[in-house]
């Protein structure tokens, strides 16, 4: 390997109370990487995903950041979680420009910053909006804006479109296609949905069931930019006959 | 919200309809008015006394007001402190509910005792009454905030401060108000009780003088102005609620 990993996960084991989660999980990701991972519900992986943005402390095992241990401390990635939890008090401006207020910059200055980017995630006109006047391909998009806004080069994306109708799904999956490519960056991806998982990823970890342990790495030799006629080419047939059968 | 709500027509036919029927019993001789006064009579009084009732009326508010700022104000400091420090919360929750249990108007002859006629312990029981109902469902409201929000806070290396700005006062807002409504009521029943006790003024201490010289249409002049009162009061309540949470009316737009 030539470039050092923008981020490691080291033989992570997580025990949750008296249950076993997360089995001896070894994973990386280069820079400006799509890598999804893949597994049935409940495996474990939003577990995964909390032990990288330091919510919970492995039982064992370390996470590496640029060479140095991220394990058990906040801040290091932008994580959007499986709920979109926008703030149902505040507005869509005011949801998204968060990250940067907290990080220590002005309400005014948050506000213009993230405004630049709302043409960009299809939110324009919604600035003044409550998130309950959003459909729920929006609210998505703006908790993506709000993850991508604070700013850390490693992105973790548990489910982005799980909750979403087929048809808004794929709009919204070639969309972010689109943006990670603008942007350059590095996204860590939870799915279970095996097509999603090979239209948009450079690789694949297959996660097995309870306690989650790394059951596959597979690498998608798909070229870029993808479209839905590459679905049914015979590598990417290949792949998901893989996929099927191991999981 | 200018025009007439329409769903109020039917009640408010109902009150006159009841009103024009109890004038008419009292006319006609079937009530007694030293009993039931007839509406028209409560009214005379209440115009015939406006200069004494009002002096009555701004005492008792203003020690009402007074007790109710003050107690919300403790309860907002006591309920922000005791969710920062839950050992705080775990020594002073239980007794907060047991003290809900006990009728803090029995207090109000030991406050009379302690502090004379003056306006004090009006304003102590007002406080006393008012408090227990904002701060307990402040503390409910924060208790049941979405912890995956609190979560995604910390992602984004909120502080203790920034959780509770941003995510548990809004939350808990609509449970303070709801308790600052049941507060508003209390506040001045609070008040004209703390007067029956003894007062030099205030519209306790006019209801007792009436209740003493059987005038019982100036009784029911005091009880008409406090139930105007108390409706205000939590007809602004309400107000300030809905323009302190804009989202909450899109929510019931989508309702509809
Ligand atoms: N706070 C918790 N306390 C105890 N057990 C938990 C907790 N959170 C999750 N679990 C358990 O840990 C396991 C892994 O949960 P996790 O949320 O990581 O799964 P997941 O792979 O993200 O599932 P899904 O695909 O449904 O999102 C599950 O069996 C779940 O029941
Ligand atoms: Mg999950």
């Amino acid at each position: 390997m030539t470039i050092s990993p923008e981020l490691e996960v080291q033989n992570v084991t997580v025990y949750m109370e008296s249950l076993f989660v997360l089995d001896r999980i070894s994973i990386y990701i280069q820079p400006e990487e799509l890598v999804t991972i893949l597994g049935p519900s409940g495996c474990g992986k939003s577990t995964l995903f909390s032990v990288i943005a330091g919510l919970i402390k492995p039982t064992s095992g370390e996470v590496i950041m640029h060479d140095q241990s991220i394990t058990g401390t906040l801040g290091h990635v932008s994580y959007m979680t499986q709920k979109d939890l926008l703030l149902p008090w505040r507005s869509i401006l005011d949801n998204v420009s968060l990250p940067l207020v907290l990080q220590g910059e002005s309400w005014k200055k948050s506000r213009e910053k993230a405004a630049s980017y709302f043409s960009l995630f299809g939110l324009e006109g919604f600035e003044t909006a409550y998130p309950l006047e959003l459909s729920g391909g929006m609210k998505q998009r703006a908790a993506l804006l709000r993850t991508c806004l604070f700013q850390k080069p490693v992105l973790l994306l548990d489910e982005p479109f799980g909750r979403l109708d087929a048809i808004t799904k794929r709009t919204m999956q070639n969309w972010m296609m689109g943006i990670a490519q603008k942007m350059k960056t590095t996204i860590l991806m939870i799915t279970h949905d095996v097509e999603e998982a090979i239209y948009l990823s450079d690789r694949i970890y297959i996660l097995s069931k309870l306690p989650g342990k790394v059951l596959a790495e597979l690498t998608v030799s798909l070229s870029k930019p993808r479209t839905a006629t590459i679905m049914t080419s015979s590598v990417a047939n290949q792949l998901r006959e893989k996929i099927l059968s191991l999981l | 919200m200018s025009r007439f709500p329409r769903k109020a027509i039917p009640s408010l036919a109902a009150f006159a309809v009841f009103m024009v029927a109890w004038e008419c019993l009292g006319a006609f001789g079937s009530l007694q008015d030293s009993v039931l006064p007839r509406p028209s009579l409560v009214l005379t009084t209440l115009i015939r006394h406006r200069s004494l009732l009002w002096h009555h009326s701004v005492v008792t508010l203003s020690e009402a007001f007074i007790g109710f700022v003050i107690a919300c104000a403790v309860a907002f400091i006591l309920g922000m402190v005791m969710d920062n420090f839950s050992t705080l919360k775990n020594a002073l929750h239980p007794f907060l509910v047991v003290s809900q249990t006990v009728p803090i108007i029995t207090l109000a002859p030991l406050f009379v005792i302690w502090f004379g006629y003056g306006w004090m312990p009006k304003v102590i029981v007002v406080v006393m009454v008012c408090f227990f109902p904002v701060v307990i469902n402040f503390l409910h409201g924060m208790e049941h905030v979405d912890q995956d929000m609190i979560t995604l806070m910390r992602i984004m290396k909120a502080s203790k401060m920034d959780i509770f700005w941003l995510v548990k006062l809004p939350h808990s807002l609509p449970f303070i108000f709801s308790g600052l409504k049941i507060s508003a009521s209390y506040a001045i029943m609070g008040a004209v009780i703390g007067e029956w006790l003894g007062a030099k003024d205030g519209l306790g201490e006019y209801m007792r003088r009436s209740m003493k010289a059987f005038a019982v249409e100036q009784t029911f002049a005091s009880i008409v102005i406090i139930t105007v009162v108390s409706l205000v009061w939590i007809w602004l309540l309400f107000k300030i609620e809905m323009a302190l949470m804009p989202w909450r009316k899109t929510e019931n737009t989508q309702e509809e």
